[in-house]
């Protein structure tokens, strides 16, 4: 009887080690810290949309090549529908973003691309557009269409929008966008958005958690 | 030997390594060691994020649009406020939206189609504007203290 209980306690501890270590496993490698930005139960789903993408602005700001709304493998995109004339919620809105990302390790802020779909093409040309956005982030993408519908059913697929108003004259007199910032994975999902005035904090975490995300699948 | 018996050798014996250390020694030097490490591991990856900062508890906030809305104020008909125009919540509180309606509306921040379940956490202290599609106030003002 007494070699029984020398037996199982070595055998309980051994229960404990195997649980903690468990325990470890399944903090290190499940998911998921929760994200902080706005979610849904079904993620809005982006990679069908199309629009054109500034290639080159310095030699040929006309040339253009399709841009998916997905991220490479293992990368996230941070797509935003703004304008450069923008006063206040763009300039802030992408500042931020940069400023997440700048707290990210290297590594990871190498897989963050930034997305800039201008709503106000015809006063955001290639070149202003590239300079802008690339301000923002060294991989920046300039996207850019003269084509409402176009533009209108990237929006929808976002459920974002924008109005341009103009004058009598024609001149733009206020243009009112939405300033939500998604954040798109490789398999072209919106998996968390960042309404306006989020906050780096917010942003920095769910870009970490983004990207522990699809760096695993 | 019995069953019992060979577990008990296993136990004291296999289960340590082989470089002679009893039992609680092994424990002591390799198992304890592990566990405290194995525990600052989890705490740290249950709470790493920007800054390193934990996430702040809050309050859940939900709110029902309910099915017909946009049909009803189509009809110019009364609906229920379920919004009010101007919200105050607190940092880590999370409003989450449940549109049972089969059209998409939006609450301030928070934009949900039909059928949909949204929901954000206000991480940071803030004023969150939004248009509003339900009731009779076109925008929504959410001040997070």
């Amino acid at each position: 009887m007494p070699r029984i209980t020398r037996g199982t306690a070595p055998t309980r501890l051994w229960a404990g080690v195997v649980a903690v270590a468990a325990f470890v496993l399944a903090a290190c490698g499940g998911d998921e810290a929760e994200l902080r930005g706005m979610v849904r139960d079904e993620p809005l789903q982006v990679a069908g949309v199309t629009l054109p993408e500034i290639v080159d602005a310095a030699s040929d700001p006309a040339r253009t090549q399709p841009f998916t709304f997905r991220a490479p493998p293992g990368e996230v995109l941070v797509v935003f529908f703004g304008f450069t004339n923008c006063p206040d919620l763009c300039p802030t809105t992408l500042a931020e973003v940069r400023a997440a990302t700048r707290r990210l390790d290297p590594g990871d802020a190498a897989r963050v691309g930034v997305v800039m779909v201008t709503v106000d093409p015809d006063r955001d040309t290639p070149e202003r557009l590239v300079q802008y956005v690339s301000s923002f982030s060294e991989r920046a993408h300039a996207v850019r269409t003269e084509d409402p519908a176009a533009l209108l059913a990237a929006e929808q697929a976002f459920l974002a929008s924008s109005t341009v108003v103009r004058d009598e004259a024609g001149n733009v007199t206020d243009v009112a966008h939405t300033a939500t910032a998604y954040v798109v994975d490789d398999q072209g999902r919106v998996i968390v958005e960042w309404p306006f005035g989020f906050g780096i904090d917010g942003m920095a975490h769910d870009l970490e958690t983004v990207l522990r995300q699809v760096r695993r699948a | 030997m019995t069953e019992i018996d060979e577990r008990a050798e296993a136990a004291t014996g296999q289960g340590a390594p082989a470089s002679g250390l009893s039992l609680r020694m092994f424990l002591v030097l390799v198992v304890a060691p592990f566990l405290v490490a194995a525990a600052a591991i989890a705490v740290a990856s249950l709470t790493r994020g920007g800054g390193g900062e934990t996430a702040p508890s809050g309050t859940t906030f939900t709110f029902e649009i309910p099915a017909g809305t946009a049909e009803r104020m189509a009809r110019g008909e009364p609906v229920a406020d379920i919004f009010p125009e101007r919200m105050a919540a607190s940092v880590g509180d999370t409003y989450v939206v449940v549109n049972l309606d089969d059209a998409l509306h939006q609450l301030g921040p928070i934009v949900a189609r039909a059928g949909e379940t949204a929901r954000i956490t206000f991480f940071q202290a803030g004023t969150y504007i939004g248009a509003c599609t339900v009731g009779d106030h076109d925008t929504v003002t959410i001040v997070v203290t």
